[in-house]
């Protein structure tokens, strides 16, 4: 599913069910006022057997010099947060060998794909020339090739089972802007030295926003943008969980028996047996702080039987209910660092794929995992093989630290292509950010909160 | 709790033998495997472990991936050591970018641990008195004579007042383990298996330990590791980190001063600013506008409450970057825990002549640093990752831009001190350290030490070696 506003949680539920109707089928009319912000693409095609090397070759010069790269200028794209390209092989779990296509964009999904036609259409189309059921033939890139192109991916649109975002009311723009103002602050302060500490608060505010304005940089400040999404109270997210919770809550004498077996028996990691990570996990990490964020994506089998695939499904809908209502305010259960994440079930919920765009390092980041959201992570993975052992769903798993990091790294996809729009920003810069443009977009009149916003920057 | 086994655990991790004033490193590289073990054997009979306390001189000896390897583990045993101990502090591009170890700083450079200068092992002397200390060195060099050769050779004689060459108290801040059941004071106290192998850690786990195939040598010497049928090669034992730091003390001053405009009093303070610490150690959370002598060890403070905006302690400073205490996140809890799950215990001392502040140049005896030695359990989620996430991360507690205004890895640097009305920006800070040396270090227990100190014996099994020589690092670069 094609991540829109959605309503409430029991609209998605037939999400759950159906994993192949089309992008087209479910998106829902635009909001009036200003666009749509930070929704999901997820495009999974099937490599046409044979041309996976190639395909290989030609993401791997993209994405080793992304931003210079012949084939693809990506800072054109207007619509984009971050998006990646990821071979998804057969051996690392998969059902065959995928391309994966990850975007965060705005807008609505037509206008998406418009702009990384116009962009890259000559690329898109060679890269999904190595893909099954491409049909186009020859070099050039039309306006029917356009159409074409966006019907396959529409086609080969999967539902994200949980989606995240920071900051759901900011554009790509927007943020981008707002950077653009707080780093013309910064210079005009270092270039004022001493002279800016004498002088009056009120006096250097009035400054900042003339030369903000001279610069042209005050009126853009001022465009409306969509408001940010309120975190719901308890209770009420409690309701939108019902449905999804009660089922399972009432099933569980029946459910919780084989799942407490189970638990004791299934085969857990052992990091001994981890035998090619000294060629892996360094080819994983070459990749990684190269700048101030990094991606992650992950594919791991989902553990046979109904039950675990019941088990996830749920866990991924309950998750993606908290993080639309409740972790809305730039935490997803504590974690501060993700810009946007998803989990997406493939093969028929027997696959789970997970997409993650992320500050820092990557130690930090599993460390985060482990000492902040090992519940709700454990929840997730441990319906899958070989977690670190489990206990009641939540309890144990992510909290096996070297076991844990261990498992993740040994299931962790090299991500060929990966771009960021503002590759400069950690969540918690855009978040200051936006509060010294609120600052600026009000002019401010109060001695005391023009004194607290000169704290800001 | 577990009761650790002192007899067995190599003293520098529970002593920092301060009252040793004098302490030498040797670094050597193994010339023949026989001569080496040779060596380690006398050696082990004078090791200083947890269980004695040495009147006069103490002794402790660390071994990198490629000692391990040319004393005659196999590729199998090395595989059961952490990644980043088997690969090497200098083993690969990616490593190096990640600690800062570039441009001047870049393993090419180094006297020791580099391309060219390989280390096996580590020898470490500690002695009250110059004459001990030589004396020792020379017992232990014609023991060495057959089996190693020097890299690199430092001396170092203790800075007075606990300072270190900038000027400022060190060493304040130390972890305590908590099973010695010593010093047992908030924050800072934490489980063993932080910091020695064997031991429940912090995450209530036994961590990762490298272990051998069984075989009459490792079953006389070592525990079972208690699964698969191997030995336990690394209970009681830890690892070391160690990293030489020059440091350009007449250039920090220059640019504390320039920055001050040649106020000196202003240049002490915005160096305060860049430390976190005044020069006699009082803390800037608890001390924002002067030295207070009477807080000259004062440590138990937190951030959150009392200093969050960095108005005293500014967030990119060193001592905050460090040991962040209560200040990350949303939490004071999660923060809190967050920093026990990322301390090591230092071992360091400074070298060189000190160097009187607002010196005009680094005078004729250039060199003089840290001699910096670290013990934790864990290199990636201890050392490394203070290095990479807190220290030299531009982004640190919310920061725009700035590492750290003392160790940072990039020439050209940022320090952003909240102020009225206005923060001020410390800009274009060089580098004020260099890397001149540095490895990884395996810490041996004394049975472990014991086990790498004799042959192997027959029958020819899995850990004996193929060709000493023609084996790299895997995924080393």
């Amino acid at each position: 599913m094609l991540e829109q506003q959605r309503p409430s949680a029991v609209s998605r539920l037939p999400a759950l069910r159906r994993r192949s109707r089309s992008a087209a089928e479910i998106r829902r009319p635009t909001e009036p006022g200003p666009a749509q912000t930070g929704s999901a693409l997820t495009a999974v095609a099937e490599i046409h057997p044979g041309r996976l090397e190639s395909l290989d070759r030609l993401l791997t010069e993209i994405g080793d010099d992304i931003r210079n790269n012949p084939h693809i200028r990506f800072e054109q794209l207007t619509t984009v947060h971050f998006m990646r390209w990821v071979i998804l092989r057969r051996r690392d779990g998969a059902a065959a060998d995928y391309l994966a296509l990850e975007t965060n964009y705005d807008g609505t999904l037509d206008a998406h794909l418009a702009d990384l036609a116009q962009a890259a259409g000559d690329t898109l189309h060679r890269i999904y020339s190595h893909c099954s059921g491409y049909a186009l033939a020859g070099n050039r890139f039309g306006p029917s090739e356009r159409v074409a192109l966006a019907s396959f991916l529409k086609a080969r649109a999967v539902p994200s089972a949980a989606f995240y975002v920071a900051h759901p009311s900011k554009s790509a723009r927007r943020i981008r802007l707002e950077a653009e103002v707080y780093d013309a602050i910064q210079a005009f302060l270092d270039a004022e030295g001493e002279r800016a500490r004498r002088q009056a608060p009120r006096v250097l505010y009035q400054r900042i926003r003339d030369h903000l304005r001279d610069r042209g940089l005050l009126a853009p400040l001022l465009l409306p943008q969509r408001p940010p999404p309120a975190r719901e109270h308890l209770l009420q997210v409690g309701l939108r969980l019902l449905p999804l919770l009660a089922g399972p809550l009432l099933g569980l004498p029946l459910l919780l028996p084989p799942l407490l077996l189970k638990e004791r028996t299934d085969r857990q990691w052992d990091p001994s047996r981890f035998d090619d990570r000294f060629e892996r996990v360094p080819a994983l990490a070459s990749q990684e702080d190269r700048q101030v964020q990094n991606p992650l994506t992950h594919l791991v089998r989902v553990k046979p039987g109904p039950l675990r695939r019941f088990a996830v499904a749920r866990v991924l809908a309950t998750i993606d209910v908290l993080a639309r209502h409740y972790y809305n305010q730039g935490d997803l259960g504590g974690i501060a660092t993700i810009h946007f994440a998803r989990w997406a079930l493939l093969d028929d919920d027997r696959t789970l794929l997970f997409f993650s765009n992320y500050d820092g390092s990557w130690e930090n980041y599993l460390g985060d995992f482990i000492d902040i959201a090992s519940i709700g992570l454990t929840s997730i993975w441990s319906n899958t093989v070989d977690f670190p052992r489990s206990f009641l769903l939540l309890f144990g798993g992510a909290r096996d630290e070297e076991r844990f990091k261990s498992w993740t790294r040994a299931h962790q996809v090299y991500t060929q292509v990966w771009f960021s729009a503002y590759p400069k920003l950690t969540t918690r810069n855009i978040a200051d950010n936006h509060r010294v443009a609120e600052g600026l977009a009000r002019e401010l009149t109060d001695d005391d909160a023009i004194r607290e916003w000169l704290q800001l920057v | 709790m577990q009761e650790l086994e002192y007899e067995e655990i190599q003293g520098i991790i529970l002593s920092g033998y301060v009252k040793k004033r004098f302490a030498a490193y040797s670094l050597l590289r193994i010339r023949s495997r026989a001569g080496a073990q040779s060596y380690l054997r006398w050696l082990e009979a004078r090791l200083t472990t947890g269980d004695q306390r040495p009147e006069d001189v103490c002794h402790n000896v660390a071994i990198t991936a490629t000692g391990l390897r040319a004393l005659g583990l196999g590729e199998e045993t090395l595989a059961t050591f952490p990644r980043e101990l088997v690969e090497g502090m200098a083993g690969t591009a990616k490593r190096s970018e990640i600690l800062g170890d570039t441009g001047a700083s870049a393993p090419e450079q180094w006297l020791w641990g580099g391309p060219g200068n390989q280390v096996d092992v580590l020898l470490m002397v500690f002695a009250h008195r110059p004459d001990q200390l030589d004396h020792a060195l020379q017992e232990h060099r014609r023991r060495q004579q057959d089996g190693l050769e020097e890299v690199y050779f430092r001396s170092t004689e203790m800075l007075p007042e606990r300072r270190e060459h900038f000027g400022f108290a060190d060493g304040i801040t130390q972890p305590q383990i908590k099973e010695t059941g010593r010093h047992l004071t908030g924050i800072e106290c934490l489980r063993a298996g932080e910091f020695i192998l064997g031991y429940e850690n912090e995450y209530g786990k036994v961590p990762f330990s490298p272990s051998v195939a069984e075989d009459p040598r490792a079953n006389r010497l070592l525990h079972t590791n208690g699964q698969n049928g191997r030995r336990d090669l690394g209970r009681n034992g830890s690892y070391l980190v160690v990293r030489q730091l020059d440091q350009h003390v007449a250039a920090f001053w220059r640019s504390m001063l320039d920055q001050a405009d040649g106020d000196e009093r202003l240049a002490v303070r915005l160096a305060a600013k860049c430390v976190g610490r005044w020069p006699g150690g009082a803390p800037l959370t608890l001390s924002p506008d002067e030295d207070d002598p009477s807080l000259h060890s004062a440590n138990d403070f937190l951030y959150r409450d009392r200093d969050e905006s960095g108005r005293g302690c500014p967030i990119g400073a060193h001592i905050r970057r460090a040991n962040p205490r209560d200040s990350l996140g949303s939490s004071a809890k999660e923060s809190l825990k967050i920093s026990a799950r990322h301390a090591i215990i230092r071992r360091g001392r400074s070298y060189g002549p000190e160097l009187p502040r607002f010196a005009a140049d680094e005078g004729e005896e250039q060199e003089r640093g840290l001699f910096f030695i670290c013990v934790n359990a864990n290199i990636a989620r201890q050392f490394e990752f203070i290095q990479q996430t807190w220290l030299d991360n531009p982004k640190f507690g919310g920061l725009h831009d700035g590492r750290d205004p003392l160790m940072s890895g990039a020439d050209d640097n940022d320090h952003r001190i909240p102020g009225d009305p206005v923060r001020r920006r410390l800009t274009h800070l060089p580098r004020f350290t260099r890397v001149r040396g540095g490895g990884y270090f395996f810490l041996p227990s004394r049975a472990a030490l014991r086990y790498l100190g004799q042959q192997a014996e027959a029958p020819l099994g899995a850990d004996l070696p193929r060709t000493v020589a023609a084996h790299h690092a895997p995924g080393a670069q």
